[in-house]
């Protein structure tokens, strides 16, 4: 039996209008009395289904319309055209009964109240969520026994580390146990250890509650780490959608070899299998045809030299800068309309 | 189903009325000293509207206990203003500068009362308290005497005054919103505020029709302390209702209008 749809979206399209400020005293002051308008399309018929339970990466370059995505999935803004369904419901209405089934979590934004300890948003939230005391106690008490917050409680927001607050915030956020979860780049700015605790906490929470995830993050490792599928979106359009490992192979149909021999054998030509990246001694690294890897281990490995031997996937930084390579000017299109305010 | 949300949002906003109370306590300094200070503008402005009576009988037909029963309403309601809307005006363009506005948003409660009330200032309780010690002992020395008709036409003016301040504030909230960039939306109300503090009986009589029928100043501090001082007049009871519940609807639409064009900051 398979899941119930989390997220649908048809044909979904959104706007901006923008006025774009030329440089100069004089263009300031012709946009001053006759500003210029501009239509920017941030995402253009964008079609999405996201089963219940899902941990999905949303993934593109900036400005490709990730961020205002999941503004319209959270009910934020409105779409231009399309239409959208979240559990069940049309976002923009935002009704209570929406609302209470899905939360946000934005990187670089905060919840919690600076000057108050996290305790304090937590019990705010407990109103604003309408949990009674024995839920409240219980499901606080789960979340800063898996994030580890317990001592961050009674300490002002604002002389929490980043991490720490961080980690608050993601209490904050789940303290109702949404069921679906937009995450809006939740590592942004963290230091590499931080990043993996939030990447265990969030793999942790998604097994015991089953939460439907919709991710961005730059951070290629939050991806591979937490999401088997990924969509990819560019210039508002969506480019990819499968899974994490057919991305890599239709971005970069190669992958690293790398061999260290004993003895490097005679008449070894590297170049006859690939392209070297690296050499140094015995050891080579070498980009080699995805389809050919299986074919030349074995060839290696039959000269009876090898020491050692990896095949890898080619970082997926790289695999995305491929797939977006030949679009140099990624953000949203736009179409000049002049126009007098 | 309406009482419960009610009995919501109270639960909601005294939880957040603790933190705010909290907060202020942290800065012990900075409260003691605004309370002291707003204490002593207090007593200067009841000095000045004292001053008055030493060149002339009335102002405007108002006698010295009259008038000072004005100030002391009209303190009352900005004194009000300044605790419960202000703060949450000067929060609002940063919310929507930051884009915090969308965690705002997304939460399953009313944005209009969470924006307009999640934030107290307590820097004017002092001025609220000496505006009620003014009242009660203008009521106590027999300077003013209410009837309980006079104090409930009293209240219901009140209620009417603080709902035309909030239209006014829920207005310049949806322009905060609308223009995402707009900063200092407080002038106009300090402008309105400016304008109040006098009865609208110093004015000529053009804008005295004006104040009443168009910018519905009179009902702020001018009709409840006339209520409390001569009695309660029907008519002006009337027509403040009717200002305070198209001003409130023309808000509320306004507001509703101006959430639909947010375009959110940022991404």
């Amino acid at each position: 039996m398979t899941a119930p749809t989390a997220i649908r979206t048809c044909a979904l399209h959104r706007d901006f209008v923008v006025t774009p400020k030329d440089e100069g005293l004089l263009a300031s002051f012709r946009n001053l009395f006759w500003p210029r308008q501009e239509t920017l399309q941030a995402v253009r018929g964008l079609d999405l289904e996201i089963q219940a339970g899902e941990m999905v990466g949303f993934l593109g370059p900036n400005g490709a319309g990730k961020t205002t995505t999941l503004k319209m999935l959270s009910g934020l803004i409105p779409p231009t055209s399309g239409t959208i369904e979240v559990a069940g419901h049309q976002p923009f209405h935002r009704e209570a009964a929406f609302l209470n089934q899905i939360s946000l979590v934005m990187g670089q934004k905060q919840n919690l109240w600076w000057d108050l300890p996290p305790a304090e948003t937590l019990a705010i939230h407990r109103e604003i969520y309408g949990l009674s005391a024995e839920e409240f106690r219980q499901r606080r008490d789960e979340l800063v026994e898996m994030l580890e917050i317990g001592p961050c409680l009674t300490i002002q927001a604002r002389k929490l580390s980043l991490g720490q607050r961080m980690r608050c915030e993601l209490a904050t956020a789940l303290l109702h146990r949404p069921g679906i979860l937009f995450l809006d780049e939740p590592t942004i700015g963290l230091d590499i250890l931080m990043q993996k605790r939030i990447r265990t906490f969030l793999l942790d929470y998604h097994a015991r509650f089953g939460t439907t995830v919709l991710l961005t993050s730059h951070y290629m490792d939050d991806v591979a780490a937490l999401t088997r599928r990924v969509i990819v979106i560019n210039r508002g359009r969506k480019v990819f959608d499968g899974p994490l490992t057919a991305l890599t192979a239709r971005a970069r149909p190669e992958r690293i070899l790398t061999v260290t021999f004993q003895a490097v054998p005679a008449g070894f030509s590297p170049e006859n299998l690939g392209r070297v990246q690296e050499q140094e001694g015995p050891r080579f690294r070498i980009i080699i045809a995805r389809e050919r890897a299986p074919e030349i281990a074995a060839h290696l490995y039959a000269t009876g030299a090898v020491s050692d031997l990896t095949l890898e996937e080619p970082p997926l930084e790289e695999a995305m800068a491929d797939l977006f390579a030949g679009d140099a000017t990624p953000g949203p299109e736009s179409s000049s309309t002049p126009d007098r305010a | 189903m309406a009482g419960e949300a009610v009995g919501k949002h109270l639960r909601i906003l005294l939880q957040f009325w603790r933190a705010s109370l909290i907060q202020a306590m942290e800065y012990r300094t900075s409260f003691f000293l605004s309370m002291l200070a707003n204490t002593i503008d207090f007593t200067v402005g009841l000095a000045q509207y004292a001053l008055f009576f030493t060149v002339a009988e009335t102002v405007a037909g108002w006698e010295m206990p009259q008038l000072l029963a004005f100030y002391g309403v009209f303190m009352t309601v900005f004194s009000l203003h300044f605790i419960f809307l202000y703060p949450n005006l000067a929060a609002i363009s940063r919310l929507v500068n930051t884009g915090t506005l969308d965690l705002v948003l997304v939460k399953p409660v009313s944005a209009q009362v969470l924006l307009s009330f999640r934030e107290l200032s307590f820097e004017e309780v002092g001025s609220f308290l000496a505006a009620q010690a003014l009242l009660a002992g203008l009521w106590a020395t027999g300077r003013i005497a209410p009837g309980p008709a006079e104090f409930a036409g009293f209240l219901l003016a009140l209620l009417i005054s603080l709902t035309l301040i909030h239209a006014l504030f829920l207005f310049l909230l949806g322009l905060a919103v609308w223009f995402e960039k707009l900063e200092n939306t407080s002038d106009l109300l300090w402008t309105i505020f400016g304008l109040c503090r006098y009865p609208t009986d110093v004015f000529p009589r053009r804008w005295r029709w004006v104040f009443t029928a168009v910018v519905p100043i009179a009902f702020v501090a001018t009709t409840p302390a006339a209520i409390l001082c001569r009695g309660p007049s029907l008519d002006s009871l009337g027509l403040g209702l009717a200002m305070a519940s198209l001003f409130g609807l023309m808000a509320r639409a306004f507001w509703r209008w101006a959430l639909r064009g947010y375009t959110s900051a940022g991404g």
